[in-house]
């Protein structure tokens, strides 16, 4: 009888099956889209047009827009039009964007014209710090001063250069883990592209964007803890992010967990794109970095 | 007109006001085996079939008649008819044992078919047919019968949760012996927590609500557990292919107390046990251990007593729980790391109810009442690491709980001042405590130690109700029941009032044929937070606020009924407004917000939306309960829209379960005294699920732009844009299943052999649907779960 019943539950269970769904749907819109982050560290602006194109086709090289004009105002004043940069939609300037300053991009190709804006914000201040430590544990701590006053978004990243040992940063402050068991955390990249980083770092990077609103005006320290390994270099950076890239990260992580979720409602993500879709965002950051010795003692390198 | 309204209200009043030389009769009517009263059973004087009264919830009825001679004559479906001659000259109490019929034609009157209430939109459930209908897994369940009826769709395959003329699943008031079940589902949504065995009767009423409900929206649901055999002792055992169930009823002292006791478990942790072990031995890496289980269980305990001629007490108990845990064990040189993972979740359900008889017209029901669901995860994980000398030993311990506590007292009377009038008054306060989140953590053996709890946010709801409402027997053509609920909710500084009116009415156009209207205000006080609606256990029961306001709704409904000697039939519309209604904002889960820390019990108000939904229809429901060969078609067309101003750039969309077709057919057939067959046909319009329109490139493309023609590319910088919600419809559900049972009685002993095949010619129905975004370009997959399966079960009584 036992066995009949497990041969039964096993044939009932293993029946599950995956099936493709052929699905017509009405062609969407196409749209123009705009996508740029303007770096006030870096003396480059590049901007990327593309079309937006039904879900059912095959994305290609062929969405670019090559021949598009693309303008930069600085408050509403007309700057410079960029350079179109080979095939693939890109147009670039050399230009380093100021801190606080305005910025509007307009993309025009033939009747169509779509623009966005972004206030780049001002460099952040912090202060990283890491307790002396003979244990298996490596605890840390990062001051921001956010100024008072004003909305600002920040990201912070504390990377690490033997990443293979770790397991888990645990942010007590806001009850917020990072595993980092084969994590690919979209903030990786944000890291890997802009500055130096990318070259100075081949390790795994991490890292979390959040909003002033819990110490608006205040200094607020985040404790971090991790697997200590000696003779570590640890890299931590803040940057000041402009909403709009907030926006973008807080509504495409949120995408990213209910686009794959079968029974929750699928989510937007945020754009800034008058008339099109993409992102013009802007940021800034600073950086720090600890390097830990055999002995247990740090030094810090600005 | 003014002159016709005078007449009906003065016909309305009159015999309330002319009560002279008239006397009643009452009592109880019960089965004649088991002393068990019998719900909703027909007392009719044949002479004036005018004068006709039903048993209420605990078998009472009372009937006012003149002075004379009186033929009265009880019935109840499934049992032997009476018939009493009686010359009244003063009050007299009659007691009526009513025994089971061999037959079932047998019950089949002239007079039955001539009573018309005045209610519309309610089905009651014949017990005793979930165990023969063909079912998941064998199990039987009545809430997958419930979603049989018209107007009742099934939310995921195989779930069972439902939803009620376009509503959501959290506006049905599902009571279980009249105390609300929050979570009425086991292993996730599979399995109801109702144990067939130990429930009397079930009733649904979809719409024209009587005022003695309130608090949801959409329907209620109302079950009542068998109060015990008074005469003798029996049992029931039966073993299934996921539980086993024990079924226990007898007197405590004959004729005077009785008690019931049922209990299921499954096993699905003992079988799954070889499995999980043999995995484990035949693994090529022998240091990564997991094990795992999973079990659920039901108990319910019903115990009552009469205390002489005029009351009674009962003392009902249900508890379940659903535990499932899953252990990670990694043995590496440098360390071991052990990971356990734990959930469980139940409901702990009891009341104290109190029946007294004051007067052969007055009836009353005092009940006292408690419902908690909790639900609790936990993650446990420890590191011993060995590269130092000695092994450090650290342990993150955390721990997530949530629930809702009820406790809460009702009073509700039944006054039948005339046979034309029959009155129902009463009142309800709850205390409700919410508990949207708290969480432990404790982290020790690290340079770090923690032992904090952190997300306490409870609040505390006050809800109470009073109503009346009086079932009318205006004229022998016109049956109205009319009410007034008028509700009150207060939570922190806020207060609610609701007045709701209700009406039903029936005009009876020949003896077998009635037109019935009805119209119904509601409003509900408590959300379910959810993003499946597929009644998960870490769904949060959340109150209305003043952020939040309480949803509400409207409903209109007009239908017929039509009698023929063997089949019923009734065809009813129905249009519902609903204000308020909540939704979760796109992207937003039912977990806190990591960058302030704060648990979703703290920030859940800015994570929901309100709007408003409609939805309107027609359902058709023929139903054949006598003779051999029974069961019933329904039929349902129905459209249900949403809109609210910040989803879906403010345009109408359709709900996710707005089905425009769907049709049930449930056969059942009695060969002989041995064999019965079964088999159910489901077919509906498929769900509205959101897939994307559109799609670009995000703005981390730039960053790769050396990579650009990598094939990789595409796949892990597009972005999927949604223009409209539930834009496209999967395929049709539609399933076949046959059952048979086998029943044999040997020494006193009937032995009941139940098989069958759930999903007969295997239709691949969409348990959900999903895009792989990381395909180019993306596609669409299907996964079905429930294809043809067999099941079997085995019943001994005795």
């Amino acid at each position: 009888m036992k066995k009949l019943l497990f041969f039964i539950i096993i044939i009932s269970l293993m029946t599950a099956c995956e099936k493709k769904l052929d699905y017509t749907l009405p062609q969407g819109q196409n749209h123009l889209v705009v996508n740029s982050i303007l770096n006030a560290n870096a003396d480059t602006v590049l901007v990327n047009i593309s079309w937006s194109k039904p879900t059912a086709q095959t994305l290609d090289t062929n969405l670019f827009v090559n021949n598009a004009t693309v303008d930069m105002y600085e408050a509403n004043n007309f700057l410079f039009s960029l350079t179109p940069r080979g095939q693939k939609g890109y147009y670039e300037s050399h230009y380093q964007v100021k801190n606080r300053a305005t910025y509007t991009i307009k993309a025009t190709y033939k009747d169509i014209t779509v623009s966005g804006t972004t206030q780049v914000p001002a460099r952040p201040h912090f202060s990283a710090t890491v307790e002396d430590t003979t244990g298996s544990l490596i605890a840390g701590a990062i001051t921001v001063q956010d100024p008072a006053k004003e909305n600002n978004f920040y990201l912070i990243g504390v990377q690490f250069n033997q990443p293979e040992v770790y397991d888990t940063i645990f942010f007590p402050d806001t009850a917020f883990f990072l595993f980092r068991f084969h994590r690919r955390n979209i903030l990786r990249f944000i890291f890997a592209d802009f500055g130096p980083i990318e070259a100075k770092l081949p390790g795994i990077v991490d890292g979390f964007a959040f909003a002033d609103k819990i110490f608006n005006g205040q200094s607020y320290t985040f404790h971090w803890y991790a697997v200590h390994v000696p003779t570590d270099t640890i890299f931590v950076q803040l940057y000041a992010i402009d909403e709009n890239l907030y926006k973008f990260f807080d509504t495409f992580t949120r995408s990213e967990m209910a686009n794959n979720n079968p029974f929750a409602q699928p989510a937007n993500v945020f754009t800034n794109i008058d008339g099109g879709l993409g992102l013009l965002a802007s940021l800034t950051y600073s950086e720090d970095t600890i390097i830990l010795s055999e002995q247990g003692r740090y030094n810090y390198a600005q | 007109m003014l002159r016709f309204f005078t007449l009906l209200i003065f016909s309305i009043l009159m015999p309330i006001v002319g009560a002279a030389q008239k006397y009643t009769i009452s009592g109880y009517v019960q089965d004649k085996e088991s002393g068990e009263r019998l719900i909703g059973a027909l007392v009719v004087d044949l002479r004036n079939q005018n004068f006709y009264t039903y048993t209420n919830e605990y078998g009472f009825y009372s009937l006012t008649l003149p002075k004379g001679e009186h033929l009265i004559y009880f019935s109840y479906a499934g049992y032997v008819s009476q018939k009493f001659d009686i010359d009244l000259e003063t009050n007299k109490t009659i007691n009526v044992e009513l025994a089971t019929s061999v037959e079932i034609k047998t019950v089949s009157v002239v007079a039955e078919k001539q009573i018309q209430s005045a209610q519309m939109s309610k089905i009651n459930i014949n017990v005793g047919n979930v165990s023969r209908l063909p079912m998941l897994m064998g199990e039987s369940d009545v809430l997958k019968v419930v979603q049989l009826l018209p107007g009742v769709q099934q939310g995921v395959e195989g779930t069972s949760g439902f939803m009620v003329r376009g509503g959501a699943p959290d506006q049905n008031l599902i009571l279980l012996d009249g105390v609300p079940v929050y979570n009425v589902s086991h292993l996730f949504g599979f399995f109801s927590v109702f144990t067939p065995e130990a429930i009397k009767s079930v009733n649904i009423i979809k719409g024209g609500f009587p005022a003695r409900y309130g608090g949801r929206l959409s329907s209620v649901l109302d079950i009542r557990m068998k109060e015990g055999n008074m005469e003798h002792f029996h049992a029931q055992a039966s073993v299934g292919l996921i539980s086993s169930k024990i079924f226990l009823e007898g007197p405590i002292k004959k004729d005077t107390s009785s008690f019931i006791f049922a209990a299921r478990r499954t096993y699905i942790d003992l079988l799954s046990k070889p499995i999980i072990n043999y995995i484990n031995n035949h693994k090529k890496n022998k240091d990564n251990i997991i094990t795992g289980g999973y079990y659920f269980y039901d108990i319910n305990g019903k115990v009552n007593t009469k205390l002489g001629q005029n009351d009674r007490l009962y003392l009902s108990i249900y508890g379940g729980q659903d535990k499932a845990s899953i252990q990670f064990n990694r043995n590496h040189p440098d360390y071991k790391f052990f990971t356990r993972w734990t959930l469980d979740w139940g409901n702990m359900i009891s009341s104290f109810r109190w029946n007294h008889k004051f007067s052969d017209k007055l009836f009353a029901n005092t009940t006292l009442t408690y419902s908690r669901f909790l639900f609790r995860s936990g993650i446990k994980m420890q590191i011993d690491d060995y590269r130092t000398t000695d092994t450090a030993s650290s342990l993150w311990d955390l721990n997530y709980k949530s629930g809702i506590y009820d406790l809460g007292a009702k009073i509700d009377f039944d006054y039948l001042p005339v046979p034309s009038h029959k009155i129902k008054m009463g009142a309800q306060f709850v205390f409700h405590t919410f508990d949207p989140g708290i969480s432990a953590v404790n982290i020790s053996g690290m340079e770090v130690t923690l032992d904090t709890t952190y997300g306490n946010s409870k609040l505390y709801g006050r809800e109470g109700f009073v109503y009346i409402e009086d079932n009318i027997n205006a004229l022998s053509w016109l049956k109205i029941n009319a009410g007034f609920h008028f509700s009150v909710f207060s939570i922190r500084d806020t207060v609610f009032f609701s007045p709701e009116p209700r009406l039903s009415a029936s005009i009876i156009l020949h003896p077998r044929w009635s037109i019935k209207f009805a119209y119904s205000r509601m409003q509900q006080y408590i959300h379910l937070l959810s993003t499946t609606n597929m009644g998960l256990p870490m769904d949060l029961w959340l109150p209305a606020t003043n952020i939040v306001v309480p949803e509400k709704s409207e409903q209109f409904a007009i239908g017929s009924a039509w009698k023929t000697d063997k089949i019923n039939f009734t065809l009813e519309g129905f249009y519902k407004r609903m204000d308020n209604l909540v939704e979760m904002k796109e992207g937003q889960s039912i977990f806190g917000d990591r960058e302030s820390g704060k648990t979703i019990g703290q920030i859940w108000e800015q994570k929901v939306v309100q709007g408003r939904g409609w939805s309107y229809g027609a359902e058709f429901f023929a139903k054949k309960s006598t003779g051999r060969f029974t069961g019933w078609l329904a039929y349902t067309l129905s459209w249900s829209l949403r809109q609210f101003d910040s989803l879906n750039f403010g345009r109408v969309f359709p709900y996710r379960y707005d089905r425009r077709h769907d049709f049930k057919a449930v056969l059942m057939y009695r060969a002989n005294d041995k064999w019965s067959l079964s088999a159910t046909w489901i077919f509906n319009t498929g769900i509205a699920i959101t897939v994307p329109l559109e799609q670009y490139i995000s703005v981390r493309h730039i960053l790769y732009a050396p990579t650009l023609y990598e094939p990789q590319y595409f796949t892990h910088n597009t972005i999927q844009y949604f223009q409209y919600r539930n834009n496209y419809r999967l395929p049709p559900y539609h399933r076949l299943d046959i059952g048979a049972t086998y029943t044999t009685e040997k020494k006193g002993r009937k032995r009941i052999l139940a098989f069958g095949i759930y999903n007969v010619y295997n239709r691949q129905n969409p348990f959900f649907v999903q895009f792989d975004y990381y395909k180019n370009p993306p596609t669409l997959y299907q996964y079905s779960i429930f294809q043809i399966m067999p099941f079997v079960s085995y019943k001994i009584i005795f």
